[in-house]
């Protein structure tokens, strides 16, 4: 096991330095450059001022490798536009994006495996095709004019929730608050997940209720109940839970859309400002920390694995 | 354990051995037993035929301006009004599905290719080029390509051909994995080595013996991949990163309306309906093509 | 001398009976203090005025003084931390003086020596690429002659430096700022900020990046204590998100799109302000090359074009037309004689003809030595009314016979290219541009001036500004400046297509707002307040 972890560490180093070694050639290869050097008022002279200053004369080379030694010191730069550490900036949202994701994540399993589960025991049943349908509806709809639709439903015809942000900031805020604020994002953010994982769960369940150890345990007279429960449930985890794996950096990625339209204050957001604004250590800062944050959620349910099937061992 | 998930994964779709001499008969068969599939084909048909003659089928030039006849409500003239230059929406719809289905089915062509080639070089090079590739592929697809896509297309510009690439480099990785394990499971059969000792290359193999095999795995991830593209753009467009005007697209459409979104909100609809049906009818058909061409039967829905 | 006093006792009396009866209103209308006002920013504040950005002066505005401000009623420069100054006769020496209750935040009297330091160590020192400094290059350097008397020495004469200085030119403190480096003075980290004090009605005292900016009241304002408690500046990117917030009541005022005022107009609270602002969005042309040198050309392209409907459709008509760089708003400068080149597709006609530029009638698009006249017109993506400029013009021009093509690209790569000097590649492009609310146009239309990015040039032209500049009789310089105006406009340098309202949309309990944009008001916020 140890054996392994330190592999799959490696490789996620390697894998680290070819993303941010792409990121960085296309970031430097763009045309245009960070806006901080675009102030139309600003002279030639001084832009050329301004681009010593930031270290952004020297050859790209030697720009990636400062920008990695400081990386592997710790230090991830300021940011060109708001001046702010970048590691404090991915402080402030990094915790923020977790919150949405983990509660995007606890929704989607939450509403997904039992609707899953029912859908493939009653198989043909009503509830089976308004799962189905549901699922592909769920799936197919474009998400911010999801996401807007359900803000002029739910926050301005309807006054119920906040139309978007993450607390109010003029009035006392407490874990409450946070949580009227998440509804909205985390249902839009849950809901294509919910989708996919509720028809995995459905297909799995039905391939493993078809398998012969089933079979037999239901000749020998194993209660309905608890063959679902003791017996199918515990194997159709593991496919269910490698699939969450994999949903995982779809559910970080389209939390860029989602906290574009509910003003969510985290790594998505801040990539979509960064990448406008071309604010190179924001870019590079937030490329690398939720790549790494992804893969060592991945590595996680690796391991989760090993607790769920005992035939697996690294 | 080199790799915990391809083995445990019980959605590889994998042809077997000995399936029907004509897989397409049967394919043919399941597929018209699956209603919800057939329809969703026989849609699909229609809007696609709809954007191959999008320019005889659309009663206005999609870009012409009438300033006078700024956001026209539905009428006979205009079926479905005119947006806020006075283009006729009905023939902006029909020109956009003409962008938005060739985004996706772009997009998606140029993933298989990928796909193809890397997964086809994985298999037949095993050793250190296998490895190496198919990190790759787990790398690709343990990080959040979203955010790849938009920093990317926010550098680059999006071009139609730069939202190409982007979508299609962001989407190869089942494909490899695909034919790749069929390359593994086709290269020890004895017809394939007879075929490669007589000197066939490897790339002859690749397209009579493993592509054919592969193919059914294929054409569910293509489909898939058309429904994913399609809806990538239109993601792309609301963060100003879709395909740019005047050309339509119902991703830029979409993204257009939503400043009228407070007072007429029939103008997200038509894109918004147009991006969901046609998405909805690939995944619609992907999942019945999927039972389909199961030989195992065992997930016929 | 009899009936001049009659007179002026009916005067008293009319005036008394006009405060009379305003009186109910008045009481009504008496200012609050408390409540928190809540504004938008699109971005992270820097809150630091060394550099740019729209977030950053939002913020960094009601922190600090500059020495100059524009009046509410025609935008002329009144006195701010300067309570007067004079002009040497030469127009190479301005004397000011300065207030002498001001403090800074951290209780330090505001002196001499702060003016000093910002003009001379900031503003013209050149090791630090001070992002104004083009406004004020004329400045050559300031010396203190007592505590509250500063002396600026100019390189050449100028009486128009006062406007320059009312545009985000802040004081900085000498105590705190003093052994910074250059470096540190251009680009601070946020704590470095946080440690800065202003003159301002409202001090920093939160900054949380991704979600809010807040300043409170500074009890010991020069102008006496502000009226609300505290401004809280969020940070909303996405406009339909604001728009929400606003109609939530989470938000007292937002700048709106165009297309979004129907959305609030009919809302009873809220209330919809067409500010006005210096600002004008232009169809640009690079004046050095083909087809665009031959001003018949440039000038059958503007008469191509029915401005008036494109307004219409682009901003809803919340704005003015305009024939020439300057603002209807400076009306004192304003040449209302200019009528500019009118819609008329005949006269493009005979223009591009007599240019040289002949209709192919197999192709219907003009040609000129086998050349067709092609166009690429350039925006940026992502801004709605820019894009629904460009694909307008494409077909107004397209209608006298020019074959045209629409690029869009990315804000700052299209920025780049505009700025690359001479050697751009950019033929034709709609931006626009935010000024100092003076017709000293010479940085954006002067001879090989560096933000000269249409590379126009008429040497009559250039002259005309340059003696303006020195002229100290106001009536003479506004003569000069009506004459600039005839000329500008006839020469077509570029499409002037609008200058547009600030559409501000307010929550009905903001008292207090001024009629000018909010870059403008925020140097006042000092006296706005909210009603319950």
């Amino acid at each position: 096991m140890a054996k392994y972890l330190v592999r799959r560490l490696g490789q996620t180093v390697i894998l680290m330095i070819v993303v941010t070694m792409a990121t960085f050639l296309l970031m430097t290869a763009a045309p245009g450059g960070p806006s901080i050097l675009l102030d139309p008022n600003m002279t030639a002279e001084q832009v050329a001022q301004m681009k010593r200053l930031l270290g952004l004369d020297q050859p790209i080379w030697k720009q990636y490798t400062i920008w990695m030694w400081r990386v592997v010191g710790g230090n991830l730069g300021a940011s060109f536009s708001a001046g702010t550490p970048v590691a404090e900036l991915i402080g402030h949202h990094l915790p923020n994006t977790l919150l949405l994701s983990g509660a995007a994540m606890l929704l989607s399993t939450l509403a997904a495996i039992p609707a899953g589960i029912l859908s493939a025991t009653r198989r043909h049943s009503r509830l089976d095709q308004v799962v189905t349908f549901a699922s592909f509806f769920g799936i197919s709809m474009p998400v911010f004019w999801y996401g807007l639709m359900l803000i002029v439903l739910f926050a301005i015809r309807l006054p119920w929730l906040p139309p978007g942000g993450m607390r109010d900031l003029q009035g006392p805020s407490g874990p409450l608050d946070v949580a009227l604020h998440l509804v909205l994002p985390a249902i839009v953010l849950a809901t294509a997940n919910i989708a996919q994982l509720a028809r995995y769960t459905r297909s799995s369940m039905i391939s493993v209720m078809g398998e012969d150890y089933i079979r037999t345990a239901r000749s020998k007279g194993v209660g309905a109940r608890s063959l679902l429960y003791r017996h199918a449930l515990k194997n159709v985890m593991i496919p269910i839970v490698t699939v969450t794996g994999l949903l995982l950096p779809r559910l970080v990625g389209g939390a860029a859309i989602t906290e574009t339209v509910f003003n969510w204050p985290g790594m998505g957001s801040l990539a979509v400002r960064a990448a406008f604004e071309r604010d190179y250590p924001t870019i590079m800062g937030v490329t690398l920390v939720i790549s790494v944050v992804v893969v060592l959620s991945n590595l996680i349910v690796d391991v989760l694995y090993v607790y769920l099937d005992p035939r697996i061992r690294y | 354990m080199k790799d915990a998930r391809a083995a445990v994964a019980p959605a590889s779709v994998t042809a077997q051995a000995g399936a029907p001499r004509s897989l397409s008969q049967l394919f043919w068969r399941r597929l018209r037993r699956n209603r919800l599939a057939f329809w969703s084909l026989i849609g699909l048909a229609i809007i696609h035929l709809v954007g191959l003659f999008a320019p005889q089928i659309q009663p206005y030039d999609p870009n012409r301006i009438e300033l006078g006849k700024k956001l026209v409500a539905p009428s006979a003239e205009h079926p479905f009004g005119t947006d806020e230059n006075g283009r006729d929406i009905l023939s902006r719809v029909i020109a956009g599905s003409r962008v938005s289905l060739a985004v996706g089915l772009a997009a998606m062509l140029f993933s298989l290719v990928i796909g193809t080639a890397l997964g086809g070089v994985a298999g037949f090079r095993s050793g250190f080029l296998d490895t190496f590739l198919m990190r790759t592929t787990d790398g690709m697809l343990s990080i959040p390509l979203f955010f790849f896509m938009l920093t990317a297309l926010a550098l680059i510009g999006s071009t139609l051909p730069n939202i190409v690439v982007v979508i299609g480099l962001a989407s190869w990785m089942s494909v490899a994995r695909v034919v790749r394990a069929e390359v593994l499971r086709t290269t020890p059969m004895d017809y394939v080595l007879a075929s490669r000792a007589i000197g066939c290359q490897e790339s002859r193999v690749l397209w009579r013996h493993v592509l054919p095999q592969a193919m059914p795995s294929i054409i569910v991830a293509a489909t898939l991949g058309v429904a994913t593209a399609i809806q990538f753009e239109s993601a792309l467009s609301f963060l100003g990163l879709g395909v740019q005007p005047p050309a339509a697209s119902w991703g830029n459409m979409l993204s257009n309306a939503r400043g009228y979104l407070w007072t007429s909100p029939l103008l997200t609809v038509y894109p918004g309906v147009m991006i969901f049906l046609t998405v909805l009818l690939y995944n619609w058909l992907g999942d019945g093509l999927r039972d389909a061409l199961d030989p195992t039967g065992t997930r016929a829905a | 001398m009899r009936s001049r006093l009659a007179l002026a006792r009916i005067g008293l009396v009319l005036a008394l009976v006009i405060a009379l009866g305003s009186m109910p209103t008045h009481a009504q209308q008496q200012p609050r203090s408390g409540g928190t006002l809540s504004l938008p920013l699109i971005d992270n504040a820097r809150v630091w005025p060394v550099v740019g950005g729209v977030p950053n002066l939002m913020v960094y505005k009601a922190a600090f003084n500059m020495l100059i401000r524009y009046n509410d009623q025609d935008l002329l420069p009144v006195g701010d931390l300067a309570e007067r100054w004079t002009i040497g006769p030469d127009g190479k020496v301005y004397t000011f003086t300065l207030r002498r209750n001001v403090r800074w935040h951290d209780g330090r009297p505001f002196t001499a020596d702060d003016v000093v330091f910002t003009v001379n160590r900031i503003w013209t020192n050149p090791d630090v690429p001070f992002y104004l400094r083009g406004n004020i290059d004329v400045i050559e350097r300031a010396e203190k002659v007592d505590e509250a008397t500063v002396r600026l020495h100019l390189k050449v004469p100028s009486f128009t430096l006062p406007w320059m200085l009312g545009y985000l030119l802040p004081i900085l403190p000498e105590h705190i700022l003093k052994d910074w480096s250059p470096a540190q003075l251009i680009n601070p980290t946020p704590a470095m900020v946080r440690s800065v004090v202003g003159t301002g009605p409202f001090k920093l005292a939160e900054l949380v990046p991704g979600s809010h900016a807040r300043v409170v009241r500074n009890d010991d304002y020069y102008a006496g204590r502000p009226f609300l408690d505290a401004i809280l500046y969020r940070v909303i990117p996405d406009l339909d998100q604001q728009l929400a917030q606003l109609q939530a009541g989470q938000l007292d005022f937002m700048p709106l799109d165009p297309r979004q005022l129907s959305a609030v107009q009919n809302n009873p609270n809220i209330r919809i302000n067409e500010a006005r602002q210096v600002n004008y969005t232009y169809i640009g042309f690079h004046n050095r090359l083909d087809p665009f040198k031959d001003r018949r050309v440039r000038q059958a392209l503007t008469h191509a074009i029915d401005r008036e409907a494109l307004m219409r459709n682009v901003i809803g008509g919340k704005g003015m037309l305009s024939n020439h760089p300057i603002s209807p708003w400076l009306e004192w400068a304003y040449n209302e004689k200019v009528k500019g080149l009118e819609y008329s597709i005949v006269k493009a006609m005979a223009l591009l003809d007599e240019a040289g530029w002949k209709v192919n009638p197999q192709t219907n698009i003009r040609e000129n030595a086998g050349k067709p006249l092609k166009i690429i017109l350039e925006t940026d993506k992502g801004d709605p009314a820019r894009e629904q400029t460009a694909v307008i013009a494409q077909q107004y021009w397209k209608a006298v016979g020019a074959d045209v093509e629409i690029r869009m690209s990315l804000f700052n790569a299209l920025l780049a290219r505009v700025r690359a000097g001479v050697k751009s590649d950019v033929k034709a492009h709609i931006l626009w541009y935010v000024t100092p609310p003076h017709p000293d146009i010479t940085a954006y239309y002067g001879c090989g001036q560096s933000t000269n990015t249409f590379h126009y040039c008429n040497p009559l032209t250039d002259r005309i500004l340059a003696q303006a500049r020195r002229t100290p009789d106001q009536k003479q310089q506004v003569a000069l400046y009506r004459q600039v105006q005839e000329r500008i406009s006839a020469d077509a340098p570029v499409v002037f297509l609008y200058h547009p309202f600030e559409l501000q949309a307010l929550n009905r309990n903001v008292q207090g707002w001024g009629r000018f944009g909010f870059r403008d008001t925020l140097n006042v916020l000092n006296r706005v307040w909210k009603s319950q």
